[in-house]
């Protein structure tokens, strides 16, 4: 499938802030089941951007905004070739339990760190479902998705950003996260390296949950054909309609934006996902580039000049001061 | 005399002098100065015999100037929770302790393979990984815990090292062999203090020092010079220090290596990551950073890729690094080889990395994910310390024998619950050194410091080191947090002492330099704010005292003029009667002056006076700071006594003198450079408000009687004398706006400081945008011309149809002032002290910024 996925960010602060030093995890992986054609991101205020692939091979572009700025807004927009997965996960061979694996950069898949936390509820959960004996790993994949679609229901507001899957496990409720989170936690409990995955769904004429916005599933290790994706939010196993931007050990590691700035401000953030199919590449956006967006910043008043609201604003600060 | 000879005397000739006499090592226990026999080791004699020549007075005598000079060079060790206040003195023992050069080789040889074998380890861990791969160590051991930082991996550092400086805690067991007892790779501190006591021991005892051939300590930093210069490949690489900040317990020691290397001190906040490049935000500029000696732990250094919640770190290094565009060191990550789980490994580690045994042993250490040693350490357990597996710092040991049942059998499960989170370690029987306490000697144990640094072909062992001991003689827990204290440690030299030093050697043609430096902005902004906060108190201190003067003569009738002065203090100290209280007088004053707690009430502003020169301790001369440590002297804290009026007006005269003795050694002692003038213009900018703000209170009411009250206010600005000789008794108001306000030659007057704020700015570094006057130079020049223009007869009459009607006119005037010189205050900071438009004393700070979560 052709998906083009447009992606923007628009964070706004209620007072002016003099530095914005910002990471995006916004790119699309480029994988075997999954080409990037192109990638086009837009900074404003415009800034140079600067890219690496991080220590679990997603690319980060950061940048830095340095001149008084009251908003900041993302937009990505990319194209991408995906596939289907060639074989059914039933038709593996991989069976559970999985042998301890030798390679020992799966570890960090393995351990329970916060969010995502061993507790005793876990540990109950993991329980009813451990089987009884060797098991088609596909088949114990299936049946982690299952429990969790059976036992907690998709509720927004009822956990935030930073909930560890024992708030989740208390409540029973939770978005895609926090299923992605407990789905992890359950296979990492029955010894299979699992993590986590950031990006979207185009959801076409069918229904999904997470589709026109940022979405999370998860994969998990199976020895002979790698990782394989699964989505606990709706219980199925990932197809061709996902589109990949980052993995990591848990939402820690991949959030599409992280950034700090200087200044005495609240933020809020707007975040909008299309996606939609192609029917065929659209030559303009073959290749990658950056533009910029315009978005205003207020000039370093330096010496000569100084914005005299900005001053106004300083002077109620220094008053108080005094 | 024969050895034997010598030993049979000294015993009798210590009983003479008294200082030896109760000296007794416990049995069992190895002592560095006396053998198992009682006898006096050899190393010792030299030291042992000049101590004695020297006699128990003299030593008492010059021990009392050595720890004057500990105070006033005011050597501290920051004490968190600490009730008695942020700095705690320095508690340094007179008597050194000796080390044979035998003994020092052995501790040097295995140091240095020990520092080379950590280096390698990183390496391989933030590298290929084969130790891991070869199941040398476990995995657990690295990706179990929060040290090793994951964005590092992978990434190349300059030199190919990681550890470029490298400490060990060494102890001595009772059978005299030596053990690490803790590693310290990320930033290790101790070398700056090791420093501080070397120059205060050698100066308490300069002829011992000098005849028992002592090895010295400047080629050790020498060569520390020259590791971290070769981390940039530019001529002239910008070296800076890294500091958390002077809440930090080891501030002292940053800002005195920073001194002694030559380094710019910086905090977080100082630097930027420009396109990749770290910057220093300086006066004059960005200025480029190639190498940051770092003593901030690891995952503080960047709240971006490491740590969210570090409000120290450098936002952007990490990307810096991967770029290859400056150094640091250690380099990040390095935390990584100092947890007490490695140490069980080492042996075998060394062995397959180099081939070789490992020269100096750890302390027997069981790491309990191991099954084995998990076992052993729960079977043995009160004979263990336990200590936590990744964090050697921060947690404190626990002496399982000194447990109760029930807190073994907690101790027990918590190792059974997450037992790869603990390591378990048998006690050493730590060896004795004579300490003097209390003016007799006694025996306390000992733990050594040890400093490395690596050089090209491996590391060089620092000749000496931070010797420090328990509290007690039965605490093995020696740690300055705990109430120990510190002693220099004298290696013996076989050879000829290295006489190096960073004293330029005589007769080498010295190039002349008047270079008046530049400055980091943010030490540009402290001493802004220390100028502002040393007037303000000043003048505070000047009203306040000119109230006492006033309350305590009952010769005169001061009714009138004291409610106005009194509620020209309240305003200026920010102070609000609480309600429903009354207070007599003097009661009244003393709530003002000591126990107003409004941060910018008086007490408050004398503190901030002493926190900003913390700050910028590294740029006054210690004279400055004598005087500085007066202040706390001079005006006690109302906490420790209750006092009267009687008490505070000498304790007022002695604080306005300090001041006067501030000002005048500030103005006669520090260069024209942009460090004085940023001083300087804090303190003529608060001058000029201060003496606005008295002009408003007490002159734009009118009262009855204006002659005493004028007269008050002459003596407060410090103005009358000259006045007397210029108008005799004649008080009048006119004259006196002339004297305060507008008469240039008068030091006190507010013309006067405006001027001098004209020539500071004028002298800053244009930035080149533009011709003409700048911002803050505006404003000064438009309210210079108003004071000159000003009708003074106008202003100061007074409406004679109505009685004390307010001079209005006047009001208006010195409240538009007022306003444009808090501007002024704002331009300035903006025009000059900030490079990303923020000023530290706005509170600015940094936040993170997150995607919300994927629904």
């Amino acid at each position: 499938m052709l998906v083009q996925v447009t992606h923007i960010t628009e964070l706004d602060y209620s007072a002016l802030i003099s530095e914005t030093v910002m990471e995006l995890r916004m790119a699309p992986r480029q994988e075997r089941l999954q080409h990037r054609l192109s990638f086009v991101l837009g900074i404003g205020p415009a800034s140079e951007v600067h890219s690496y692939f991080d220590w679990l091979g997603n690319t980060v572009h950061t940048f830095a905004i340095n001149k008084l700025h009251r908003s900041v807004k993302i937009s990505a927009v990319s194209v991408v070739q995906t596939y289907d997965r060639d074989r059914q996960t039933l038709q593996s061979a991989d069976m559970w339990p999985p042998s301890a694996p030798t390679d020992h950069s799966l570890f960090d898949m393995l351990r329970l760190d916060a969010p995502v936390v061993d507790c005793p509820a876990l540990t109950e959960l993991t329980e009813q479902i451990r089987p009884a004996g060797r098991e088609s790993l596909a088949r114990v994949a299936l049946n982690i998705m299952d429990k969790i679609h059976a036992e907690f229901v998709y509720e927004k507001g009822i956990t935030s950003a930073s909930s560890t899957i024992a708030e989740v496990l208390e409540h029973r409720r939770g978005v895609c996260q926090d299923f992605t989170h407990l789905m992890i936690g359950l296979a990492r409990k029955l010894h299979i390296p699992a993590r986590y995955v950031s990006g979207f769904i185009h959801a076409g004429n069918q229904q999904f949950r997470g589709a026109a916005e940022t979405h999370a599933w998860c994969e998990l290790y199976f020895p002979t054909t790698g990782w394989m994706g699964y989505d606990p939010t709706n219980n199925c196993e990932v197809k061709d309609n996902f589109v990949k931007m980052a993995v990591g050990r848990n939402y820690m590691d991949v959030p599409p934006h992280k950034g700090v700035y200087r200044g005495n401000a609240t933020e809020t953030m707007k975040v909008e996902v299309h996606t939609m199919d192609l029917p065929e590449i659209s030559s303009n956006l073959v290749g990658e580039r950056t533009s910029s967006l315009n978005v205003p910043i207020f000039g370093n008043t330096g010496r000569g000049g100084v914005v005299p609201w900005i001053l106004e604003e300083q002077v109620q600060q220094q008053q108080q001061q005094q | 005399m024969t050895l034997q000879e010598q030993q049979a005397v000294l015993p009798r000739q210590l009983v003479d002098t008294g200082l030896y006499t109760s000296y007794a090592p416990s049995p069992g226990l190895y002592d560095e100065m006396l053998d198992a026999q009682g006898a006096v080791r050899p190393h010792w004699q030299m030291f042992f015999n000049l101590l004695d020549d020297l006699g128990p007075e003299k030593l008492h005598h010059r021990w009392e100037t050595a720890r004057q000079l500990i105070h006033d060079n005011g050597v501290t060790y920051n004490v968190y929770g600490d009730p008695a206040g942020m700095d705690r003195p320095w508690h340094l023992d007179s008597l050194p302790v000796v080390f044979s050069a035998a003994h020092w080789a052995v501790l040097e040889a295995g140091i240095a393979q020990r520092a080379r074998l950590l280096d390698a380890i990183l390496d391989d861990l933030y590298g290929p990984q084969r130790l891991l791969a070869e199941k040398i160590i476990p995995p657990e051991l690295v990706f179990g815990q929060g040290l090793f930082l994951r964005p590092l991996h992978g990434v190349a550092v300059p030199g190919a090292r990681r550890l470029h400086t490298y400490a060990a805690d060494v102890g001595r067991g009772a059978d005299g062999r030596f053990v690490v007892l803790t590693d310290r790779t990320q930033a290790p501190s101790g070398a700056g203090y090791t420093l501080e006591n070397r120059m205060v021991i050698s100066r308490a005892l300069p002829d011992v020092f000098r005849d028992c051939r002592v090895s010295r300590l400047a080629t050790f930093f020498r060569r520390l010079r020259e590791t971290l210069k070769s981390l940039s490949n530019r001529e002239n690489p910008r070296i800076v220090l890294l500091t958390p900040g002077p809440y930090n317990e080891t501030y002292f020691e940053h800002a005195y290596l920073a001194r002694y290397l030559g380094y710019t001190l910086v905090e977080g906040a100082d630097l930027i990551v420009r396109d990749n490049y770290v910057y220093l935000k300086m006066l004059g500029g960005l200025k480029r950073v190639d190498v940051i000696f770092r003593r901030q732990d690891d995952d503080f250094c960047d709240p971006l890729e490491l740590r969210a919640d570090s409000a120290l770190g450098i936002p952007g290094l990490v990307q810096a690094l991967y770029c290859g565009n400056v150094a640091v060191a250690n380099a990040l990550g390095s935390g990584l080889a100092e947890s007490p789980a490695l140490m069980m490994f080492l042996p075998a580690i060394c062995r397959r990395l180099f081939s070789e045994d490992l020269l100096l042993p750890s302390v027997d250490s069981f790491w309990c994910g191991n099954a084995e040693a998990r076992k052993y350490v729960l079977d043995n357990l009160p004979q263990m310390v336990i200590k936590r597996a990744f964090s050697s710092i921060q947690d404190k040991p626990v002496f399982a024998g000194k447990l109760s049942w029930d807190e073994l059998e907690k101790l027990r499960n918590s190792i059974l619950a997450g037992p790869s989170l603990f390591v378990g370690e048998h006690y050493v029987a730590l060896s004795t050194a004579p300490v003097l306490v209390e003016n007799r000697v006694q025996p306390r144990h000992l733990v050594l410091r040890l400093h490395a640094t690596s050089v090209d072909d491996g590391y060089c062992v620092m000749p000496g080191g931070l010797a420090r001991f328990s509290g007690s003689a039965d605490s093995m827990i020696v740690s300055m947090q705990r109430g120990g204290g510190s002693k220099d440690a004298w290696v013996l030299s076989d050879g000829p002492v290295d006489s190096f030093s960073f004293l330029q050697p005589p007769g080498q043609a010295v190039v002349f330099s008047r270079a008046l430096g530049d400055l980091p902005s943010r030490v540009a902004d402290n001493l802004f704010w220390l100028g502002r906060y040393e007037e303000r108190a000043q003048a505070n201190a000047r009203l306040a005292r000119g109230i006492v003067t006033r309350l305590m003569d009952q010769t005169f009738d001061a009714s009138a003029e004291l409610p106005i002065l009194f509620s020209a203090l309240e305003k200026q100290t920010m102070y609000t009667q609480p309600e429903g209280r009354e207070f007599s007088a003097e009661a009244r004053l003393v709530e003002i002056l000591m126990r107003n707690t409004h941060p910018n009430g008086f007490p408050a502003t004398l503190q901030s006076i002493y926190r900003i020169a913390a700050l910028v301790r590294d740029r006054m001369s210690l004279d400055i700071w004598r005087i500085i440590n007066r202040l706390d002297e001079d005006f006690p804290r109302a906490e420790t006594f209750d006092p009267a009026l009687l008490d505070i007006l000498p304790a007022l005269d002695r604080l306005i003198i300090t001041f006067a003795a501030f000002d005048g050694l500030t103005m006669e002692s520090m260069t024209r450079g942009y460090a004085w003038r940023f001083l300087d213009i804090g303190r003529r900018l608060e001058r000029v408000l201060a003496t606005l703000t008295l002009l408003s209170e007490t002159l734009v009411p009118v009262v009855d009687r204006e002659g005493p009250l004028l007269e008050s206010v002459l003596e407060i600005a410090d103005s009358i004398i000259t006045y007397r000789r210029r108008y005799t008794t004649n008080l009048q108001v006119p004259p006196v706006l002339d004297m305060l306000l507008a008469d240039e030659s008068n030091p006190r007057s507010a013309a006067f400081q405006l001027v001098r704020l004209q020539e500071h700015l004028a002298s800053l570094v244009p930035d080149g945008t533009g011709v003409g006057l700048s911002a803050p130079e505006r404003i000064i020049l438009r309210l210079l011309t108003d004071i000159r223009l000003a009708d003074l007869n106008t202003l100061g009459r007074s409406d004679d149809t109505d009685d004390n009607r307010p001079r209005e006119h006047l009001d208006r005037l010195l409240k538009i002032w007022m306003d444009e010189l808090r501007m002024l205050s704002d331009v300035i900071s903006r025009a000059y002290l900030v490079h990303v438009s923020e000023s530290r004393q706005l509170g600015f700070q940094l936040s993170t910024s997150v995607a919300e979560p994927a629904s």
